[in-house]
């Protein structure tokens, strides 16, 4: 018996799995992989997603043009009370610059100084009274941002309400002992109501900002691709036969998946944590913490086994990185982290249910909006994740048993 | 069951008729073979004869269809941690990491040995001294030449000390100075008492350093012994010294014929060829007897049968052209 084996029982076999650990983050870092996947890629993902839409989320006020050549009651509505309205409040909608001529506007509307310009022909009033209203012009540039439907939404608001006035007056005019035009028209703008009316959209008692559903869309992304880690460690440890060294020393091929799973969860959590502490910075709200941590443990495990399960699949490293980065973004895609399930077609929608990226994008969504029994409504994607972990970790381990015995021949 | 020799020291390795099929292929055929501690046995074989499948099996990695392999003294079946700990393995890949020092890489797979603290530090300079390294083992493996590689890759295995060494062609892509220090570094170990299994398709490497020798093709063991042993495969074989010399008269052709183990010796023009057995031993004999006569020597050459002759000889194949 050799004196390595002799010395043996004096180290306890943890130390066998701390050696695999170490190795694994000493390598990781040494080749900065995990630096990019931990620090670089989650803050990349958290800032892009800050920059694109936090903006969207604060509301910013789409500027608009105003000429008013009209000197009735009618225009002295819009440009009198709804616009203004429109301009006050905490998250004011729109602002407002108010242009004497029209080639003013229309400069102005074309060098983008204003989104769009609303424009009330001379004699607009008196048109409705006569119930043959001229029409409001509404001048666009290239402008396309929110601005013009904005613009749009005022104006078919009001243009509605107008329509309701003329026939109110088409009414009151007619017949014996009909009411002078001018005192109905007085009398139907003093009824007018505000043609938009801003509401949240609330679900619950919070409204879901642009940045609360992208941010975990992205969250999703950063643990696929810290996901990949074990997988193509282990893909890359049977290229170049140190895995084979690895299983002659006894070291238990267990121990060598634990370890670099460990490693893969890791560098998971730490993404997750780093893309938390940014977007809670910029004030995206998530909801209760302890379920939100648990979502993102049981997200975690589902997205390591089904990326390790792709990468297993691959017969080279660079193979396993191409099919990954393919997986990646289609489950991303189907999932509803590019584009918010509501706005897809009905298909897409139902094919997010075969995805963990749509149960969690789901589930997040869910807390957010500051759900009253935060476990009650996230323990359906639990269930769901964990049965995508199970579904996937299975065939994981097959592969990769199959893996430790091919890397030796 | 093929040729069992015996060994030089007390058993170290014995493998008993393993037979390792993929498919209607066999790899390898009723190998057995016995090393002993100090001995470095060789197995000689072009690609595709089967080596790399006996070293796996040998070394536990993979299982034979049948027959056993067993580590001495206790005759622990290969399998066990217990017997596979007391084997190092260089594989013929350079299966280190690139990123990590040579330091680092041995530290991680000294503990996988589970060396405890004190015996890996000591371990680690010893075995980085002992491939002449220590001044470049801080640097990463992948600012490393072919042969320096070669030389940690050799190192690791070292580790644990292991009573067993196993070589899969270590030197492939070295150059030939690393070579020769990969060579002498083993002929140490071979007579610090290690075993050692060495695989190869280079003859005289096998020469070099393999006490015994098997020549192995088509998963079979043809042939092996002491490379005297295998070259008696060919029948009478002779080695053959020519000199080219001025003054050779008859007395001196009569002293060079009566010299032992000398078969036959002819002269023409300035020409002399001597036929013999052991030319190592024959030719200072026969240069103490020309100077004698003043016979001055020009040039010499000495042509032996080598092992690509026997492998000829058992296959009816050069081993190069497989």
């Amino acid at each position: 018996m050799s004196k390595a084996s002799q010395t043996s029982q004096k180290v306890s076999s943890k130390g066998v799995f701390r050696a695999v650990l170490g190795k694994e983050v000493q390598h990781g870092l040494r080749d900065r992989s995990l630096l990019i996947l931990v620090i670089l890629v989650p803050l990349l993902l958290a800032g892009i997603t800050t920059l694109a839409f936090g903006q969207l989320d604060r509301g910013e006020s789409v500027h608009l043009g105003v000429v008013n050549h009209d000197t009735g009651n009618l225009s002295q509505i819009l440009v009198g009370q709804v616009l203004p309205s429109l301009e006050s409040g905490n998250k004011p909608l729109i602002s407002t610059t108010t242009y004497q001529d029209d080639a003013a506007a229309e400069a102005a509307t074309k060098n983008g100084t204003v989104a769009a310009t609303i424009i009330i022909p001379s004699g607009f009033t008196a048109g409705v009274a006569a119930g043959d209203p001229p029409a409001l012009t509404l001048v666009t540039g290239g402008d396309t941002s929110i601005g013009v439907p904005v613009a749009r939404a005022i104006l078919t608001g009001y243009t509605a309400q107008i329509s309701t006035v003329a026939l109110a007056i088409q009414v009151a005019t007619s017949g014996p002992g009909a009411a002078p035009a001018s005192a109905t028209v007085n009398s139907a703008a003093a009824d007018l109501r505000d043609p938009v009316t801003i509401d949240d959209v609330t679900a619950g008692q919070r409204s879901l900002s642009a940045a609360g559903y992208f941010a975990p869309s992205m969250l999703i992304l950063a643990l696929f691709f810290s996901g990949q880690i074990a997988a193509r460690g282990l893909v890359a440890e049977r290229e170049r036969r140190t895995l084979t060294r690895i299983l002659l020393s006894s070291t238990p091929f267990w121990k060598v998946i634990a370890a670099k799973a460990a490693v893969a969860f890791g560098a998971a959590i730490a993404s997750a944590v780093l893309m938390f502490g940014v977007f809670s910075l910029t004030g995206t709200v998530f909801g209760s913490w302890p379920v939100v941590a648990v979502l993102v443990l049981f997200a975690a495990a589902a997205m390591i086994s089904i990326s390790s399960l792709v990468v297993l699949i691959a017969r080279t490293e660079e193979q396993a990185g191409s099919l990954s980065t393919v997986m990646i973004f289609v489950l991303a895609i189907v999932g509803g982290n590019f584009v918010p399930l509501s706005q897809t077609p009905q298909i897409l929608e139902r094919l997010a249910l075969f995805t963990p990226n749509g149960w969690t994008t789901r589930a997040f969504a869910d807390l957010s909006v500051g759900a009253s029994d935060p476990w009650g409504v996230v323990a359906p994607a639990l269930w769901v994740l964990l049965g995508f972990t199970v579904a996937a970790g299975t065939p994981v381990f097959v592969l990769s048993r199959r893996m430790a015995r091919s890397s030796v021949v | 069951m093929q040729a069992v020799s015996p060994s030089s020291g007390d058993p170290v390795l014995v493998v008993s008729d393993i037979v390792k099929s993929y498919g209607d292929r066999t790899a390898v055929n009723q190998v057995s073979l016995t090393i002993g501690a100090g001995e470095c046995y060789g197995l000689l074989g072009p690609n595709g004869a089967g080596k790399t499948t006996t070293i796996l099996i040998i070394t536990g990695l993979l299982t034979p269809d049948s027959g056993s392999v067993s580590m001495a003294p206790d005759s622990a079946p290969v399998t066990s941690p217990h017997a596979r700990r007391r084997i190092g393995y260089v594989p013929q890949e350079i299966a280190l990491y690139d990123d990590l020092t040579a330091r680092e890489n041995l530290r991680f797979f000294g503990r996988l040995y589970q060396l405890s603290r004190g015996e890996l530090k000591t371990r680690v300079e010893e075995v980085l001294e002992s491939v002449g390294l220590t001044d470049r083992a801080d640097e990463r493996i992948s600012t490393y030449s072919g042969g320096m590689k070669r030389r940690i890759n050799i190192a690791v295995a070292l580790l644990h000390k292991p009573s067993l060494l196993v070589l899969d062609e270590p030197t492939v892509g070295v150059d030939p100075q690393s070579r020769n220090l990969i060579l002498e570094h083993l002929e140490q170990l071979r007579d610090s008492g290690i075993a050692i299994l060495y695989t190869s398709h280079q003859m005289d490497e096998v020469e070099r350093i393999c006490t015994r020798i098997a020549v192995l093709d088509e998963g079979r063991i043809l042939a092996s012994g002491t490379r005297n042993e295998l070259l008696a495969e060919l029948g009478e074989y002779l080695d053959h010294i020519q000199l080219t010399c001025q003054g050779f008269s008859a007395p001196v052709e009569a002293q060079i014929a009566a010299l032992d183990g000398v078969v036959g010796v002819k002269y023409v023009g300035t020409t002399l060829d001597v036929t013999g057995h052991d030319a190592a031993k024959l030719l200072p004999e026969i240069l103490t007897v020309l100077g004698r006569h003043g016979v001055d020597v020009a040039g010499l050459s000495v042509e032996r049968p080598d092992l690509e002759a026997v492998f000829l000889h058992l296959t009816g194949k050069a081993l190069r052209d497989v």
